[in-house]
């Protein structure tokens, strides 16, 4: 008979065994690293680390008690200030919660990735130990760049964000990169890189090599086809990598090479692909969008990317990004984006004028924008399709390797060639973060809901509520929904006549109505007592009553009609 | 950084002060550098090393807080993740490929398989051996949510395993 407990703990064991002890000296180096500043921990105090512990308490005769002023942002009191937020808001997640709540959400998936406290715009951090060169091959692990390889060069490193540290990795069996556009791929456990092509142009086989940041070690695999058009990009559609430019997808599982039905790209466009989470899309200008299932190895023609006016010959170099829809930016700056359900491109707008033409690429945002790098100049695009320009920086995009994390693009430029670019060599790793993004609010079908208030941002047309979604009971019920969930092993086990249950991924926005009404539980002489707001309002300088606990501890009803909040109510837990 | 003494003329009562400091914050690190990094591998894999470092210089340079906290690693695993937001979960390599052919296969994606504060809290108590108090600080959710987390996994894992021990 196996026992989960015991091989989870051998294998805990194991594992933790297998990773390095961290030594008195390393600690100290790192202290002296980062000088007397200090290593920055967002939002922590030993103080308040216990500040969101379970249960709450609302003692009828609450000693802690929060002047009304000091709160006085919440609904129906203040609405003038757009900009007023009561906290810092979580990282939003969305999904699903209990069954009954049919959560729909915003376009966005989440939770956002980590932008690792950069400010927003472009920071020059440590370039690495690397000698500068042109086309290394970069890939993000998920919690790590890679750089490896390129012309003249075959070592690499490897770069943590979350500790601002680079260090040198295995070198690859083969020679890789080399190439201008992306031809790598995670595949959530190895770095898939193509090898570097022997002399110019297509040709023959092409070395492709794995890399297991875990093991710090390479393996070669199967040789890819040859690239007959293009450089060559792959795309890693959760089970195969497509490689675009020689038709034909890579399966791990087997080790194998499969030809695809994926037409052949004009020379040079091979980098204007997206995938979408289901089809390849791939399209330029003046040419058939071409979507491909590899599912059914099927393709679909659509018609070609709008021209915006102007008569464009031929295919023109375009970025494309996918988040639930395709957009296209082509070497003028025009937008468009491209419907997959009705197959219909709109032009969205001309982003820019009058610069000198350059490819663009983009990158997925975890919030659901897309982020363009035009050479540099850094454009937007909400989910919504609003542009908006977001500064400059590096201006020599292609000698970039680039890579999003998800709340942040990491670029290592990079360039040895004198004779084309005066500032060469150099090297320097950059990170850019977007303006803040507009969290994705969530609509639950109407009823009650239960939860802690986080935070509430007032705005010109509709209040937003953030509440973290929770479960309570009380009495003889507390008890056993808390022994169904394993929670305590005797009915008696409850610290508290009350059991709280998280919902899975409990943290969402709701929009709330400006006339919502709010109740709160009001200390008087005479008791607590569910109280209208208004009823707490300052009046000659003076609070007329005080609520029970602070907003933080704001356990509440939340009704909801029409998918907006109608009304709050704070609620006594025992 | 902990307290220094400002008097110049007692700079070696000062440095003895330092060292005793150091000899304390030595032992802390020894008693919780293990159950720290084996706690932070099941989030962040092979990055785990860097992660404990991080957190424990963080401990240092806050040392006359960090001395008094009744669940210091519970503590320090929230200042690791902390230094980033990242959902993303760390490879776990396959049982075979650490030596423990014993260990089920379907272990390990049967945990990436779970729900992310499922598999912290069965990660952090079953696998680490930490109590409940201490897995509640690490995921800022009370004792009874770990007890209902770990109730969950355990279940969950039992089904994929297909086995019945509980």
């Amino acid at each position: 008979m196996v026992d989960v407990t015991d091989q989870l703990s051998q294998y805990a064991t194991r594992l933790g065994d297998q990773i390095e002890p961290v030594e008195l000296d390393e600690i100290e180096a790192i202290v002296h690293q980062q000088g007397n500043g200090g290593v920055s921990v967002l939002n922590l105090s030993p103080e308040s680390a216990g500040s969101k512990r379970w249960p709450v308490v609302l003692a009828a005769a609450a000693a802690a008690l929060v002047v009304v002023a000091s709160v006085g942002v919440f609904l129906l009191i203040r609405d003038d200030d757009p900009t007023d937020v009561v906290t810092t808001p979580d990282p939003a997640t969305t999904v699903t919660t209990e069954p009954g709540n049919d959560v729909r959400t915003g376009p966005p998936p989440s939770p956002f990735g980590p932008s690792y406290g950069y400010e927003p715009g472009w920071t020059e951090l440590d370039g690495g130990p690397l000698a500068p060169r042109q086309g290394a091959a970069t890939v993000w692990t998920g919690h790590t760049l890679l750089v490896v390889g390129g012309t003249n060069h075959t070592d690499g490193a490897a770069y943590q964000p979350e500790i601002g540290r680079w260090r040198p990795i295995a070198d690859p069996p083969v020679a890789v990169g080399g190439y201008m556009n992306p031809s790598t791929a995670w595949t959530g456990s190895e770095a898939l890189v193509l090898g570097r092509p022997s002399g110019q142009g297509a040709g023959g086989q092409v070395a492709f090599v794995a890399y297991d940041p875990w093991a710090n070690s390479w393996r070669r695999l199967a040789d890819a086809p040859p690239i007959t058009s293009g450089p060559g990009a792959l795309v890693w559609t959760g089970t195969e990598a497509i490689l675009v430019g020689a038709s034909a997808a890579y399966d791990p599982a087997t080790d194998t090479w499969r030809s695809i039905d994926l037409p052949i790209p004009m020379p040079g466009y091979g980098a204007s692909v997206a995938w979408t989470g289901d089809v390849l899309v791939q399209a330029v200008t003046g040419a058939p969008t071409v979507v491909y299932d590899p599912t059914t190895d099927s393709i679909t023609y659509l018609d070609p990317p709008p021209n915006h006016g102007v008569d464009i010959e031929g295919g023109v170099v375009g970025g494309l990004a996918a988040f639930g829809d395709v957009v296209i930016v082509d070497e003028e700056g025009r937008a468009s984006s491209l419907d997959l359900g009705t197959g219909a491109w709109t032009a969205e707008a001309i982003i820019e004028t009058g610069s000198d033409p350059c490819q663009p690429v983009g990158y997925s945002l975890d919030d659901g924008r897309s982020v363009w790098d035009l050479c540099g100049r850094m454009w937007i695009r909400s989910f919504e399709g609003t542009w908006v320009a977001a500064g400059d920086g590096e201006t020599t995009c292609c000698m970039r390797g680039t890579v999003s994390t998800g709340g942040a693009l990491l670029a290592w430029v990079s360039n040895d060639d004198a004779v084309n670019d005066p500032s060469a060599p150099r090297k320097a790793l950059w990170a850019w973060v977007p303006p803040e993004a507009p969290t994705p609010m969530v609509v639950l079908e109407d009823g009650t809901y239960e939860g802690h208030i986080k935070q509430v941002t007032l705005g010109p047309d509709h209040h937003v509520v953030t509440i973290e979604l929770l479960e309570f009971f009380f009495g003889d019920d507390a008890a056993e929904r808390a022994m169904a969930d394993g929670a305590i092993d005797q009915p008696d086990g409850l610290p508290n006549p009350h059991y709280v249950r998280s919902v899975d991924l409990p943290v969402v926005l709701l929009e709330a109505g400006r006339e919502a009404e709010v109740w709160v539980l009001n200390d008087t002489r005479d008791g607590v007592r569910l109280a209208p707001w208004d009823e707490l309002a300052i009046d000659d300088g003076e609070p007329r009553g005080q609520l029970a606990s602070p907003i933080s501890h704001f356990p509440v009803e939340i009704v909801i009609e029409d998918g907006v909040v109608v009304e709050i109510r704070q609620f006594y837990v025992p | 950084m902990p307290a220094q003494s400002q008097h110049p003329a007692d700079s070696r009562a000062a440095d003895a002060a330092r060292t005793d400091e150091w000899d304390a914050f030595a032992e802390f690190v020894a008693a919780v550098e293990p159950r720290l990094r084996r706690g932070l591998v099941g989030w962040c894999g092979s990055d785990a090393h860097d992660a404990t470092a991080e957190a424990l210089a963080w401990a240092w340079e806050n040392w006359d807080r960090v001395q008094d906290l009744s669940n210091p690693a519970g503590y320090l695993y929230r200042v690791a993740q902390s230094k980033s937001r990242s959902p993303k979960q760390g490879r776990l390599p396959h049982p075979g490929e650490i030596g423990l052919p014993e260990v089920e296969p379907d272990l390990v994606p049967a945990l990436v398989a779970l729900p992310g504060k499922q598999r912290t809290a069965v990660w952090l108590v079953h696998g680490c051996g930490w109590s409940y108090a201490e897995c509640a600080e690490a995921m800022e959710i009370s004792a009874s949510a770990v007890g209902t987390h770990v109730s969950r996994a355990l279940e969950a894992l039992r089904r994929r395993l297909e086995v019945d021990d509980g």
